[in-house]
This record gives structure tokens, C-alpha cells and sequence, in this order.
């Protein structure tokens, strides 16, 4: 099975418990509406000044700065709440990890009971996990950093300009590149943990790297092409933000449906990391794919 | 004062190409200048040890009837020389300075005087602070002193360590030189009645101070020769003109350069730059102004930007302060080195410009680095280059009115929105960033120009944005028109002459025909600030009003400062001014007939900031009626009430930015709730916190 195989056959097994995609987006929602609730006090003050007619028909940076000058200190209170949720929600959808997994590879379609089930019997493993990954990418930047950033950037400072320019885009590419793979080891203990019922998170990880290394360019290729779909879908965003004046209630509601729609493809795109590669892992070891009988 | 310029840039037009084979070339027939301080140097670049040598040849005036003990240079290297100077003491407290192996310093070797070896008698000095390890300024004792009006002769012989690039001057990298400050320099002697020197003073005094972190320079105007020894490898660009370039059997050459009626001399030696050429030509006076491109290597794409901003510079300034404001055949642009330092920087007909890699490829034409630093560092040809005001002393001068310059030139070239950043719907003009400094900005309340600049801290924030805002409320107050004879006439009478804040002032009051003093001792010598805002409005139906106003907050009306109007008010008197009367009779005539119903408005002002200015009011109503009432602002308070049969749309303090000056916009405005607004911004905010929960979700 080649990647692109992978990738398509994905995209049926998730239409077909689309529910996954629904529940992350509910929550979503819910989650950026708590944060957005302060907000509306804020602009209740400001709609009766005339920086309201200002920031209507676009970003008005010295205004905005100025606001900021005077009455940032009371974004502090949101920046907490921000942080504060935004934690919860990286934890949520830890947790909700195993469930994607589980539905998608022991479910025919979408359930709450199950899902939850999974999710609860995962979670403790996942945060471990969670830990690892961030220690893991400390060290990987490091080691990246002295072994290809450091020479790059000599490199970059004795080139002449266009080179220099050149060098400064790969590195950039480079660092997405390294979080990329990254991510990506991780996506694959979380479903070798899960397919074998791992109980350590270390073998987990090492089982992922050998899994990882043992196909190189089909994972790595499964990985990006899922990458590139989201790079895509968020320039395609940009363009269709760009044709909304945004000075009407009715190119604002439109312009919503097109942030809502850009979302709930986001999160499709998050399951399909996981089905695309769960996919690839059990064409590779059907063995643990004992779960799908019923296909 | 027009008459020898016009003959002199009639001449221009031959002189202006390079490399005139003469060895005299003359600029100017008539001197636009003084000339108190010519040079003739000799200097050889040693590239690999990174020094320089050379003899210099000053010749001097004594521009007073003083009889002058001793002469004082400015050896500013030395700022570089050690840890303890006062340049690196006063710079360790913002930004730590680590110059590894980049220190460098000046040696004067030999000094004679009349062709009498003084060398014993130099020592340093430090006038500003005492400083007994800075060695940036030198005395030498006289063995006889400089008569009245004499001119004499000065040889001095030095050796420089260049340091690496530091405040725009230095080496970088392996072939990159750019030399500013790189010679012994005279300070400037001011006999009595020039600047602050009162004119019933016994005597003058030397005006020599020492380099510090904050500081830029002040000299005399003079004509200077200077020939450069260095590898043929090298392109040299300079001030002036390059007159010619000899090369040596030995792999080197010289460059031999000449300059007239300018204050300073810096020159560029870069062994990788490409070298173009365009001219700016007018074509109502014929003059012709050669501009010649340093520029760097995979910087092309900027060409085409620095050569056109500075044409529209040139065309701009001379409209605007007069035909042939800039006189000189040539003005160079140096591109410099990424990395350099030596970017955005101005000395006599040669600027530095700013390119900065990546962000000038992918943002051009939106983000305006390129253009908007040339035009800037143009600018200071008029003020810093010719007018030559003290910039260790009053950086505004040049700075403020270079800013005001650029923003409005950046305004006329680029449009009043966007003029420095049009990107992705964000967009910022100059004059707004410069705004958004002053008044996000620290000192804003320091009243900058009671203390030299050198001492302050955080001068440039009065220097560069306050002054230029300044400027700007006065044009605004005055009107362009009469701003701008200001403008022309300071200019005209000012340039080549040193002028302080005085000088400025008096051709302001003259020309505006009124005692401007009221601005210039609030803004530029108080630390107030203006601010106006709006502190109650309320509107509601007549026959609801008269039960008392207690209860009759219309819906909508903004209540969120009333109470401190209200608490206000019973202290300070209210300036009760009634409109219902004269100013609405006509207007309510016309709506009374088919809108029976009459609203009562009361509107209440507020002077936050201890500067008085006058300011517009615009009330505008639901109907669409606009009124402009004009305030004197001076009371802490002012009231208008109007009865007029259509509800309030919005109160707008200074409709039309004409005081940048008001430290707070925000609370300028009361206008209906914009119902849109909220909904825009509110959804916005919604997507914003779900794309970043998706972001922060994508390592789970
Ligand atoms: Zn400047």
C-alpha cells in the first residue's frame, strides 16, 4: 500500500464515523466561545468611538496600538483565560486521541460510548506520552540546531545576498520540516500504544522510530502529504478571506461560514493524520489489525 | 542670497560629470558658505590591519574678534577606544556594547600650527561631563593666538584603528569600509551673538563636545580635498565629487576627491558593490543633480526604488523650499553591507540607504523601507546637511524637522494611508508610526529641549516624533501656505549658518505675523501634553428633559465618563455656551414641519492635558447635519447645548487630525454604537480563539 493509497482509504474510513470530526468541532466551538464571552464587553466600550468606524473598513495599527497602550493591562485577565483553556483543550484532545483511534479501527461508525471508553483507557499513557514529546523535541532542536542550523547560518552570513536569502528560507523550511517528523514519531506510538496495548510510553516511542525508519519514505511522504493539504487549505482560506469587505452584516455572517468551514476541515485534516496513518501501520502489520474483522 | 546661488548651479551643469581630469575643480563660483574649516587630507587605507594613516592640512578662520588661546578637535574614534569612554558608559545602560575585536581609536602623531610644532601642548579634555578617560576631545595651547579673523594653518599627522562598525562607521566583514568621523575635526568656535552666545558677551566660545551615545555631530562648513590610497580592488564612493582615480604600480590607487561648502566627509570603500548611475533633472530651472548608486550585490531589485524616491525627494524640496535647494552636481547613495550597521545614516551628499533581507523581497511595495529611508536620509540634506543646526545640542532641529519633511513627502508620494506599510489590511503611514512613538513612548512628558540632547535619555522620542507631530499641528494651525513661507524663508536665510531654536522661532512669528511664543514655550519648552476629550453627552426629548435631567439619559448616550463630569462640575464652573439660539434657528426651521419631535443635547468637553489648543467639534446628527463649533480650548470645561429635532449621530473632538499632538484619540469621539463594528470584530475574535485551539490541538 503506497502512501497516497493510505491517504484515500482514510478518507472513507473517517466519512464513514464523521461523527469523530462533529465532536471535535462542538468543542471547538465551545471552547472559543468561553474564550470569546469578555470580548463582547470590551467592544460594547469601543463601538461608540470613532475607532469603531476606523477598524470597520480595515486594521488600523496606530489606533489598535494605542488602545493597547491604554487599556492592555486588562487583556491580561483573557491571556490567562487563554492560556488556561488552551491547556485544557491540548489535554481534551489528548484524551480524545484514543478515541479517535479506537472508533476508527474497532467501530463501523461513530459512538460516544466507545469513543469515550477508549479515550479514558488511553489517557494516562497519552499525557506521559505528551511529556515525552515535548523533552524529545527540546533535544531534537538542540542536536538540530548544532548539526545543520548552526553551519547553515555561517554558511548564510558569508553568502552573498540572494544565497543568504536562499539559506534563510531553507532554514526556516527545515525547522517545519524537523517538527513535522517529529510530530509524526508521535502519531505513530499513539497508535502502536494503542493497536498493541502498550503500557510503557518509552517502548511505544521506540517501537514508532523503528516503525518510522523501517519505511522511511512512505511514512515520512504519508506525513507530508496530509501537511501540505492543510498548507493548502489554509491559502485557499486567505484568498476566499480576502474577498469579503466585510462592511455588511451579510458579508460578515458569509465570511463566518467560511471560517467554520476552514475549521471543521482543520479537524478533519487532525483525524486524517491519525486514519491515514493508522491505515499505513496496519497494512504494514496486519497482525495487530485483528480488530477490523467486520470489514 | 538667491543671486550667487543661481550663478553657481548655472555652473553646475558643466561640473556635474565625474572624474573631471583638472586638478582644481571648482563647485561653486561663488562660495554658499562660510568656509571657517578646510581640509586637504592624505589618508592610505590599510585593508588587512584595518587602519589608517594619513596627514591633514586644516585652514582655518577665526570667525570672531576674539583673540583664541587654543584650538579644539574632535578625535571620535577614541569614543571606541576603551570600555570607559563616556560614548560606551552612556551606551552600557540600554544596549551593552561588546566590541570584541572591534575597538577602535585615533593617535594624532604630529600637530603644528603656523608650521610650529605643538604636539606637547595637545592633551584631552572632556567639557561635557569630566570625563578624565574619554579622549574624543583635544586641546592644543597656542604658542601665539589665533588673532581676530585669522586664518591660519594646521598640519596634523594621524593614525586611526578603524573600529568595527559602530554607529555607521567602521569595517565589516572583510572588504567593507565605511568611513565616518574617521579624521581630526575642529570644533566649532561661536563668537557672540551666534546660537546662545549672547551678543553683548565679552567673548565667544568653543562649541567642542565629546561623542556620546546619543549624539550626532556639529561643524563648520568648508572645502575639502582629500586623496585616498587603497587596493585597486576597492570601489570608493565619497562626499563631493570624485575627481579622479590614479592607480599604482604596487596594486593600489588614488582617489582624489573634492568637496565644497559642506561640514563633514565620509566615504565608502567596498570591494563587492555595483556601481550605477541616474540623474534628477528639472526641467523649469535646467538644474541637473547626478545620482550615483552603490549597491549591493543581489539588491537589484531595490534599484529602481532608491533611484525614484530620491528623484521625488529632490523634486519635492525644491518646489517646496525653493529652486536649487540642493546645489551640489552629485548625490550619492550607499547601499550598505546587510549586517553592516552603517544603514540610514546622512552625511553631505552622501546617505546611506536600507534594504533588509528577506523581509524588503516579500514585502515590497507594502512595507516601504527602501524608499522611505532614502527619503529620510535625504531630507537631512537640507536640515543636518545645510541649515546645520548643533545636533549635539538640539537634535530636533534636524531630526523633528527632517521627520516632518519625510512623513509629508511619504503622505504625497505613497498616499496619506498606507504611506509606510499597506500589508494584508494593515496599513500605517509614517506620520501615524511616528505618532504611535510619541505616544506609546517613553518621556513624553520630558521637556526635552531645556537639557542639550546629549543628556537626555530618551531624546529622540521629543526629537524625532514629538517635534514632527509639533510641526505638523502648527502647519495645521497655521496653514500650509503660511507654513510653508515659514518653512522657505528659515530655510533660505538659515542654511549654511547654524541656526538654534531662536532663530527658528523669530522667522515663525515674523512671517506668521503673531506671537507664536504661546506653541513654542507649551511644546517645545513645557512638558505638557495636549489632550482633549469628550466628557458627557446627553440627549433626550425636550418634553422628557425638562422633568430633569437626572433621568433623562437617551439610549445610547455614553455615560462612562458623566460621573467624573459630574463630581467636575461642582468644583470647576461650566463655560455654559447655549447654541439653541443663533447657530440652529435655520436648521430646525426646515426639520420642524415634518418632525414635530425636538431633542436637547448637551454636550460637555474636556481639557485632560495642561496644553491649551484650539480645537474643532464636529456634531453631527441622525438627519445627517453637521455642525463644526471652534473652541479656544483653554477652559477645563465646555458645554454645548443644542435643541434640534433629529437625535445625535456622533461628537467628534478634531475631526480631522489636525493636532497629532492630543496624546489619547480614543476618548475624542462619542458616536452612536456601531452595531457592525461589534458583530465584525466579535465573530472575528471567535474564529482567532478557534484557530489558535486548533493550532495548540495539532501536538495532542
Ligand atoms: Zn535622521
Amino acid at each position: 500500500m503506497t502512501a497516497l493509497q493510505a491517504f484515500l482509504k482514510a478518507q472513507k474510513e473517517i466519512w464513514l464515523r464523521r461523527g469523530i470530526v462533529g465532536f471535535l468541532y462542538v468543542f471547538n466551538v465551545l471552547m472559543a466561545a468561553i474564550l470569546t464571552l469578555p470580548i463582547g464587553g470590551r467592544l460594547d466600550r469601543l463601538a461608540n468611538k470613532e475607532l469603531a468606524n476606523h477598524l470597520i473598513d480595515g486594521f488600523a495599527v496606530d489606533y489598535v496600538i494605542e488602545y493597547f497602550q491604554k487599556y492592555g493591562d486588562s487583556f491580561q485577565a483573557i491571556i490567562a483565560m487563554l492560556i488556561g483553556v488552551g491547556l485544557f483543550y491540548v489535554l481534551t484532545n489528548t484524551f480524545l486521541a484514543g478515541g479517535i483511534l479506537g472508533v476508527l479501527s474497532r467501530e463501523k461508525r461513530f459512538r460516544l460510548r466507545p469513543f469515550l471508553h477508549e479515550s479514558a483507557n488511553l489517557f494516562g499513557r497519552f499525557v506521559r506520552l505528551l511529556f515525552l514529546s515535548l523533552v524529545v523535541l527540546i533535544l531534537l532542536y538542540f542536536v538540530f540546531r548544532l548539526a545543520v542550523l548552526s553551519p547553515l547560518k555561517n554558511l548564510a552570513d558569508s553568502a552573498n545576498p540572494d544565497v543568504r536569502f536562499q539559506l534563510q528560507l531553507l532554514s526556516i523550511l527545515l525547522v517545519l520540516l524537523l517538527i513535522g517528523f517529529w510530530n509524526m514519531l508521535f502519531d505513530y506510538a499513539k497508535i502502536a500504544i494503542h493497536s498493541r496495548d502498550i503500557g510503557s510510553v518509552f517502548v511505544g516511542f521506540f517501537s514508532s522510530m523503528r516503525f518510522a525508519l523501517r519505511h522511511p519514505l512512505q511514512t515520512i511522504g504519508l506525513y507530508f502529504l496530509n501537511y501540505l493539504i492543510v498548507a493548502a487549505l489554509f491559502v485557499l482560506y486567505l484568498v476566499l478571506e480576502n474577498q469579503f469587505s466585510n462592511t455588511t452584516a451579510v458579508s460578515t455572517y458569509g465570511l463566518l461560514a467560511v471560517q467554520q468551514l476552514f475549521i471543521l476541515s482543520r479537524l478533519w485534516m487532525k483525524t486524517s493524520f491519525f486514519a491515514s496513518q493508522q491505515v499505513f501501520y496496519f497494512d504494514r502489520h496486519p497482525e495487530e489489525a485483528i480488530q477490523l474483522a467486520w470489514e | 542670497m538667491l543671486g550667487y546661488l543661481r550663478l553657481g548651479c548655472a555652473l553646475m551643469a558643466v561640473c556635474a560629470p565625474l572624474a573631471v581630469a583638472q586638478a582644481q575643480t571648482t563647485i561653486f563660483r561663488e562660495p554658499l558658505s562660510p568656509r571657517l574649516a578646510n581640509y586637504h587630507i592624505r589618508v592610505t587605507l590599510n585593508d588587512t590591519n584595518k587602519t589608517i594613516q594619513g596627514q591633514l592640512r586644516l585652514t582655518w578662520t577665526n570667525p570672531s574678534d576674539d583673540v583664541i588661546p587654543d584650538l579644539r578637535f574632535h578625535l571620535y574614534y577614541n569614543a571606541f577606544s576603551n570600555a570607559k569612554s563616556t560614548f560606551i558608559r552612556e551606551n552600557m545602560g540600554s544596549a551593552p556594547w561588546a566590541p570584541d575585536n572591534g575597538w577602535g581609536w585615533m593617535d594624532i602623531r604630529r600637530i603644528a600650527v603656523r608650521g610650529r610644532d605643538v604636539t606637547d601642548s595637545l592633551r584631552f579634555i572632556a567639557p561635557d561631563d569630566g570625563n578624565a578617560d574619554d579622549r574624543t576631545v583635544a586641546q592644543v595651547m597656542l604658542p601665539q593666538p589665533v588673532q581676530p579673523r585669522e586664518t591660519l594653518e594646521v598640519d596634523i599627522e594621524f593614525f586611526a584603528k578603524i573600529p568595527r562598525n559602530h554607529v555607521r562607521t567602521g569595517w565589516w566583514g572583510e572588504d567593507f569600509f565605511f568611513m565616518a568621523q574617521w579624521f581630526p575635526k575642529i570644533g566649532v568656535y561661536e563668537p557672540p551673538g551666534m546660537r546662545f552666545v549672547p551678543k553683548d558677551a565679552p567673548r565667544g566660545q568653543w562649541n567642542c563636545h565629546q561623542f556620546h551615545a546619543n549624539t550626532e555631530f556639529y561643524a563648520d562648513f568648508g572645502v575639502y580635498d582629500v586623496e585616498i590610497t587603497l587596493p585597486q580592488k576597492y570601489v570608493v564612493a565619497t562626499t563631493g565629487i570624485i575627481e579622479r582615480e590614479v592607480e599604482h604600480a604596487d596594486g593600489s590607487k588614488t582617489v582624489v576627491a573634492h568637496a565644497e561648502d559642506v561640514h563633514d566627509f565620509a566615504w565608502l570603500a567596498d570591494a563587492s558593490v555595483l556601481d550605477y548611475s541616474d540623474a534628477w533633472e528639472n526641467p523649469k530651472t535646467g538644474q541637473r543633480v547626478a545620482i550615483r548608486l552603490l549597491l549591493q550585490p543581489g539588491h537589484d531589485i531595490a534599484k529602481d526604488n532608491y533611484f525614484e524616491s530620491a528623484k521625488a525627494t529632490l523634486a519635492y524640496f525644491d518646489e517646496w523650499l525653493g529652486p536649487y535647494a540642493y546645489p551640489y552636481p552629485l548625490l550619492t547613495i550607499v547601499d550598505p553591507q546587510p549586517g553592516s550597521g552603517a544603514g540610514g545614516m546622512e552625511y553631505p551628499t552622501l546617505i546611506t540607504g536600507m534594504m533588509v533581507y528577506p523581509a524588503a523581497v516579500l514585502t515590497r511595495e507594502r512595507l516601504r523601507m527602501v524608499e522611505t529611508v532614502t527619503i529620510h536620509e535625504l531630507g537631512h540634506q537640507y536640515w543636518y546637511g545645510m541649515v546645520a543646526n548643533n545636533e549635539f545640542e538640539e537634535a530636533f532641529l534636524d531630526e523633528g524637522f527632517n521627520t516632518y519633511s519625510e512623513n509629508r513627502i511619504g503622505d504625497d508620494l505613497y498616499g496619506r494611508v498606507g504611506s509606510l506599510i499597506d500589508f494584508w489590511g494593515f496599513r500605517a503611514s509614517l506620520e501615524s508610526v511616528r505618532r504611535m512613538g510619541y505616544v506609546t513612548g517613553e518621556g513624553q512628558r520630558d521637556a526635552r529641549v531645556a537639557d542639550p540632547t546629549f543628556a537626555a535619555l530618551n531624546g529622540s522620542n521629543f526629537a524625532y516624533n514629538k517635534w514632527s507631530l509639533a510641526l505638523k499641528t502648527l502647519e495645521h494651525y497655521l496653514g500650509r501656505e503660511t507654513f510653508d513661507r515659514i518653512m522657505r524663508i528659515y530655510f533660505q536665510r538659515w542654511r549654511f549658518r547654524h541656526p538654534s531654536r531662536n532663530d527658528f522661532i523669530a522667522v515663525a512669528n515674523e512671517v506668521a505675523r503673531q506671537d507664536l511664543n504661546w506653541f513654542f514655550d507649551s511644546v517645545l519648552l513645557g512638558d505638557g501634553v495636549i489632550d482633549y476629550g469628550i466628557a458627557r453627552v446627553r440627549s433626550a426629548p425636550v418634553s422628557l428633559f425638562e422633568r430633569g435631567p437626572d433621568t433623562t439619559q437617551a439610549s445610547g448616550a455614553d455615560s462612562l465618563e458623566a460621573s467624573a463630569v459630574d463630581s467636575l462640575s461642582a468644583s470647576d464652573t461650566l463655560t455654559a455656551v447655549s447654541d439653541t439660539a443663533k447657530a440652529d434657528t435655520e436648521a430646525t426651521d426646515t426639520a420642524v414641519a415634518e418632525k414635530p419631535k425636538l431633542y436637547y443635547h448637551d454636550i460637555v468637553i474636556r481639557r485632560i492635558g495642561e496644553v491649551a489648543f484650539p480645537v474643532e467639534v464636529l456634531i453631527r446628527f441622525e438627519d445627517g447635519t453637521e455642525k463644526r463649533k471652534r473652541w479656544d480650548g483653554r477652559s477645563r470645561l465646555h458645554r454645548f447645548t443644542f435643541t434640534y429635532p433629529s437625535r445625535l449621530d456622533r461628537v467628534v473632538i478634531d475631526p480631522d487630525y489636525k493636532v497629532p499632538l492630543d496624546v489619547n484619540w480614543l476618548n475624542n469621539s462619542w458616536t452612536r454604537p456601531n452595531e457592525q463594528f461589534k458583530r465584525k470584530y466579535r465573530w472575528k475574535w471567535f474564529f482567532w480563539m478557534q484557530s489558535i485551539l486548533a493550532l495548540l490541538a495539532t501536538i495532542s
